[in-house]
C-alpha cells in the first residue's frame, strides 16, 4: 500500500485541521468528527447523542437549511453516530469547497435551537428505533446483550438508546447544553481530501472556523468495566422461525497492541467464504444455518461478538460444542492460514483507500485516537501478527469466563 | 474580520470531469473486451457478463441458484480449497444474477492478475456442481427465507413486484419458497449448459494494468475455449400494462410498523423520456431534499425515510414509492404521499427545486466516477442495457436545459394515481 501523505496543523481554538492533498478526480471531501458519542450521554437520556447528530441539519445560526445550499452545490451528505464519535461528511465538487467551510463553521458555531425541530426528529428517531431495531426478527438481540456484556461502563446502552422513553423525554434545554458541552473546535477534527492545495485549506479554515469560541467540555471520567470473572448468560423466547445464539467477549481497546491479534481472529473465524465458524458450523456439521464474528474496534475496551442461528432440528448444545471447537482449533492455526487473512488484510486495505471519503473518515478516526499516522501504519501492524499471538490472544481472551452469551429461542420451543 | 455568514460563498461552474477513456478489443476466439486503465492502486477488476438471469429463465430462480453454484467445486478445487485460495491472493468474485445478465466479477491486486483469473477459469468452465453443496445451499436459504418473510420488506417487495408486472411476467416474480423448492440438481448442469458454457458475451475490465499482460492473459484463460454466445431472447421484451390497482394490505404478524411500497410500470432504460423522468422521481422523492423527505419526514416525523425511484430495466421498468411507518401513521402517511404526486401534476416546481435537485444529482454522477469498481460498475449497466458507450455525460445533455414546465408534463404523463398500485404490508386492514 501507498503511504498517505497528510499534514496536521492546530488552530488557535483548538480546531485540529488535516489535509490530504488528491487529484484523481476534481471532487473533495469533508470529514467533522466530534469526540463525542452515546458514551458521554446521562443514563437516564440514552440515545441522545444521536437524536443530535439528527438536529445538527434542521439549520443554524445564519442558515436555516443545512442541506439546500450543499444539494445545490452538487454536493451530498450524512453522519453517523457511535458509542464514540459523532462524524459528519460532506462530498463535493472540488471548486465548491467554501461552500462545505461555510455550512459546517456555521454548525459548528451555533445551532438553531428550535421546539419544532426537536419535536419531529424524536419521531423520526423514535420511527428509526422501530425500523432497524423492533420491527426486525432478532432486531433487539443487541440491545439486549450490551448489559449483559457491560455492567459499568457507559457502552452497555447502543447509541439508539436504552428505550423509546429516553428519547420521547429530551428537553431543547438538554439540547442546548449538549450542543455547549461537546461540540467546540476543542472537541473536533476537520478533515479534508482531495483535489484542494493545503494552504488554500489552511487559509478558509482559519477564515471560518478561527472565530469559533474555544469552550469547556462536559467531558465525564467513564466508569471502566471491571474485568468479567465467570460466564454470564440470558435466555429470551421470541417469535422467530429459528434459534439465535449472541456471543460477546471482553477484548482491549482499539489502541492496545493486542487488538489486531484479535481483529485477524474474526477474520480466521468469519471473513468470507473459507471462515472456519462457516466452514465448520454451517458446511461440515451443518449445526448452523449461518454464523460470523465480529471484533467491536471500540475506543474503550470492547468486544469480539460471535452471531449465529441453529440449523432446524439440530440442538443448542451441539452448537455451543461447535463453537468451543472452532476455538480450540485456533490453537492450533496454520502459517497458510495466518498468511491467507493477512494477504486480505492488505487487499482490503488497498480497496479501502480508493475513496476519497475512507481516507479522510480513518484520518479523523485515527486521530481522535490519538495518532493520524496509525493510517499508514495499522497494515504493518496486522502484518506482524504471529502464530504464538494468535493462540496468547486466544487463550487470554476468548474463555468462558469472560463470554456473555445471549439464548434467543422461538415461542414454541426449540 | 467579519464575514458575512448569512450568504454562501461564491459557487463557481459545475466542471464536467470526462469519463477514462475506453478500449475496445477481442480474443482470439471472438469475445469482446471492453476495457478501461483507471486508478491509483494496484487493483483490477474483470466482469465477465453473461446474457443470463430472470429474463431469460423458465424457471424462477435457476440461473441464480446455478451461477451461485459454480463457486462450489470445479475440476481443481472442491468447495472449501477454492474459497481458500482465493482469499489466499486477497481476491474476491463477486456473483450478480439479474433480470438481464449474470456476472462473476473478479477483484484481484494486479500483481496476482494471472494466478487469479486461472482461477475464474476453473469456476467458469470447469464447475462441478456437487450435489451436497446444493443441497446445503437450498437448506440454508430456504432457512433464510423463514426469516425473510417475518420481514414487511420482504413481504412488500415481493407482493409489489407481482401485482405491478404480473406473476407471468420475469420482472413480477421474484423467487421465493415455492420457486426454490423446485429447484432440483440435475436442472444446475443443463442450465449451466444453455447459459454459461457457451461463454461470456462480454468481458469488462478496469483498473491498473499493462493492457498487453491484460490480454495476454485472458486469451490464456478465455481465448481458446469455442466461442458460441447465446442468442436467448429476453422474455421481458414487449409492452407492459398495470396489471392491478388500488390498495392491497398484507397483515405481518407482531410487526410494529408497516411497509408501504406504491407504484407504476413504468419506462425502459434506454427511452427518450428516461432523463427527464429520472428527473422528476429524485425531486418528487431521490434525495434528502426531495418533497417525500422534506414533508414526510422532516415535517411530519413519520418515517425514518422515505423515498422514490425509477428502476429503469432493460426492456420496461417501474416507477415506485417506499417507506416504513409505525402502524398509526399508514393513513396519514398514503395521504401525504397523495397530494405529493397530486402536487407534481398540478403546479410546476420552481426554478430554484429543479435546479438545487439537478445540481445534486449531477454532482453524484461526477462523484461515481472515483474508483474503478465504480466505473465498472457503470460501465456493466450501460452495456447491459444497450446504452451507447462512447456518451457517458448524456444526463448533463439531457438535463441542463429541463425546465419547470417539462417537469410537471412528465409527471402528468407518467405519474397518474389512478394507475397505481398500493401495498401495506404490517398491520391489519
Amino acid at each position: 500500500m501507498k503511504k498517505i501523505e497528510y499534514s496536521v496543523n492546530v488552530l488557535a481554538n483548538g480546531l485540529r485541521v488535516i489535509v490530504h492533498e488528491a487529484n484523481h478526480i476534481p471532487r473533495v471531501n469533508v470529514n467533522v468528527l466530534y469526540r463525542v458519542g452515546a458514551k458521554d450521554e446521562d443514563p437516564n437520556r440514552t440515545g441522545f447523542a444521536h437524536l443530535f447528530e439528527h438536529l445538527m441539519f434542521g439549520g443554524s445560526r445564519n442558515i436555516p437549511s443545512y442541506d439546500t445550499p450543499l444539494q445545490k452545490a452538487g454536493g451530498e451528505n450524512n453522519a453517523f453516530t457511535t458509542n464514540d464519535i459523532t462524524n459528519y461528511y460532506v462530498n463535493l465538487p472540488a471548486h465548491q469547497l467554501e461552500t462545505a467551510f461555510w455550512l459546517e463553521s456555521d454548525r459548528m458555531l451555533e445551532l438553531d435551537f428550535s421546539q419544532k425541530s426537536l419535536d419531529v426528529q424524536k419521531s423520526v428517531v423514535i420511527e428509526e428505533f422501530k425500523q432497524r431495531y423492533l420491527n426486525q426478527p432478532y432486531g433487539d438481540a443487541h440491545l439486549l446483550l450490551r448489559p449483559l456484556h457491560y455492567q459499568v461502563h457507559p457502552y452497555r446502552w447502543p447509541t439508539i438508546g436504552k428505550e423509546i422513553s429516553h428519547i420521547e423525554e429530551a428537553s431543547l434545554e438538554e439540547v442546548v447544553n449538549f450542543f455547549y458541552g461537546f461540540y467546540a473546535p476543542n472537541n473536533a477534527t476537520l478533515v479534508v481530501t482531495g483535489d484542494v492545495k493545503t494552504s488554500e485549506v489552511i487559509r478558509l479554515a482559519e477564515k471560518w472556523f478561527g472565530e469559533i469560541p474555544t469552550r469547556s467540555l462536559k467531558k465525564k471520567l467513564l466508569p471502566q468495566e471491571p474485568a468479567q470473572t465467570e460466564a454470564r448468560n440470558l435466555t429470551v423466547h421470541r417469535e422467530v422461525p429459528l434459534a439465535a445464539i449472541y456471543k460477546a467477549w471482553h477484548i482491549p481497546e482499539r489502541i492496545h497492541p493486542d487488538y489486531y491479534a484479535l481483529d485477524l481472529i474474526t477474520d480466521l473465524l468469519s471473513g468470507g467464504r473459507s471462515g472456519k465458524l462457516f466452514q465448520y458450523l454451517v458446511k461440515e456439521t451443518e449445526i448452523a444455518q449461518s454464523a460470523a464474528a465480529f471484533s467491536w474496534n471500540a475506543y474503550d475496551p470492547g468486544m469480539i461478538s460471535l452471531d449465529g442461528k441453529v440449523a432446524p432440528g439440530k440442538s443448542i448444545e451441539a452448537y455451543e460444542e461447535g463453537v468451543r471447537r472452532v476455538l480450540d482449533n485456533l490453537m492450533e492455526v496454520s502459517e497458510k492460514d495466518l498468511q491467507r487473512i493477512k494477504n486480505k488484510a492488505e487487499a482490503t486495505a488497498e480497496t479501502e483507500f480508493t475513496t476519497l471519503m475512507n481516507i479522510g473518515l480513518s484520518l479523523a478516526i485515527y486521530d481522535s485516537l490519538g495518532n493520524p499516522e496509525m493510517i499508514n501504519q495499522a497494515l504493518d501492524h496486522y502484518l506482524n501478527v504471529s502464530r504464538e499471538d494468535i493462540h496468547r490472544v486466544v487463550a487470554q481472551y476468548l474463555i468462558p469466563e469472560n463470554c456473555s452469551t445471549l439464548y434467543y429461542l422461538p415461542k414454541d420451543g426449540h | 474580520m467579519a464575514i458575512d455568514r448569512t450568504q454562501a460563498p461564491p459557487a463557481g461552474k459545475v466542471q464536467l470531469s470526462s469519463f477514462p477513456r475506453l478500449f475496445k478489443e477481442t480474443l482470439s476466439n471472438g469475445i469482446p473486451v471492453i476495457h478501461l486503465p483507471f486508478g491509483r492502486e494496484d487493483l483490477v477488476e474483470i466482469q465477465m457478463v453473461y446474457r443470463a438471469g430472470h429474463s431469460f429463465e423458465n424457471q424462477s430462480g435457476l440461473t441464480q441458484v446455478t451461477s451461485r453454484m459454480m463457486q462450489e467445486g470445479n475440476r481443481s478445487y472442491d468447495s472449501l480449497a477454492f474459497a481458500e485460495i482465493l482469499d489466499f491472493y486477497g481476491a474476491s468474485v463477486d456473483i450478480e444474477s439479474g433480470f438481464e445478465s449474470t456476472s462473476f466479477s473478479l477483484t484481484t491486486l494486479t500483481r496476482h492478475l494471472d494466478k487469479t483469473v486461472d482461477l475464474l477459469q476453473e469456476m467458469l468452465l470447469h464447475p462441478s456442481f456437487p450435489e451436497k453443496e446444493f443441497t446445503q445451499y437450498r437448506q440454508r436459504s430456504l432457512q433464510q427465507l423463514s426469516v425473510e418473510e417475518k420481514k414487511t420488506g420482504y413481504v412488500a417487495r415481493r407482493n409489489f413486484s407481482r401485482l405491478l408486472f404480473g406473476s407471468q411476467h420475469p420482472y413480477g416474480r421474484m423467487t421465493g419458497r415455492e420457486e426454490l423448492t423446485a429447484i432440483q440438481h440435475d436442472q444446475l448442469r443443463a442450465c449451466y449448459h444453455t447459459f454459461f458454457r457457451p461463454g461470456p458475451a462480454v468481458i469488462l475490465c478496469s483498473g491498473k494494468y499493462e493492457t498487453d499482460t491484460l490480454l495476454d492473459v485472458l486469451n490464456g484463460a478465455f481465448g481458446k475455449m469455442t466461442y458460441l454466445p447465446t442468442q436467448q431472447a429476453s422474455l421481458a421484451a414487449g409492452t407492459l400494462f398495470p396489471t392491478e390497482t388500488g390498495i392491497h394490505h398484507f397483515p405481518v404478524a407482531d410487526s410494529l410498523q408497516s411497509t408501504i411500497r406504491a407504484g407504476v410500470p413504468s419506462i425502459s432504460r434506454n427511452h427518450a423520456d428516461y432523463y427527464p423522468l429520472l428527473m422528476t422521481s429524485i425531486i418528487l422523492g431521490g434525495y434528502f431534499g426531495s418533497r417525500l423527505m422534506k414533508n414526510i419526514r422532516e415535517e411530519k416525523g413519520y418515517t425514518y425515510g422515505i423515498g422514490c425511484s425509477l428502476n429503469a430495466l432493460r426492456h420496461s421498468g417501474s416507477f415506485s414509492i417506499g417507506t416504513d411507518v409505525g402502524h398509526d401513521f399508514v393513513e396519514p402517511c398514503i395521504r401525504e404521499i397523495h397530494l405529493e404526486i397530486e402536487r407534481m401534476r398540478e403546479e410546476p416546481v420552481s426554478f430554484e427545486e429543479l435546479e438545487t435537485a439537478r445540481n445534486y444529482f449531477l454532482g453524484l454522477v461526477l462523484s461515481r466516477r472515483e474508483t474503478l469498481f465504480q466505473l465498472g460498475e457503470t460501465l456493466k449497466n450501460a452495456w447491459v442495457n444497450d446504452l451507447d458507450l462512447a456518451d457517458f455525460d448524456r444526463a448533463f445533455r439531457e438535463m441542463k436545459d429541463l425546465t419547470p414546465a417539462d417537469i410537471q408534463n412528465y409527471s402528468r404523463k407518467y405519474l397518474n394515481p389512478s394507475e397505481f398500485v398500493w401495498v401495506i404490508a404490517g398491520k391489519n386492514a
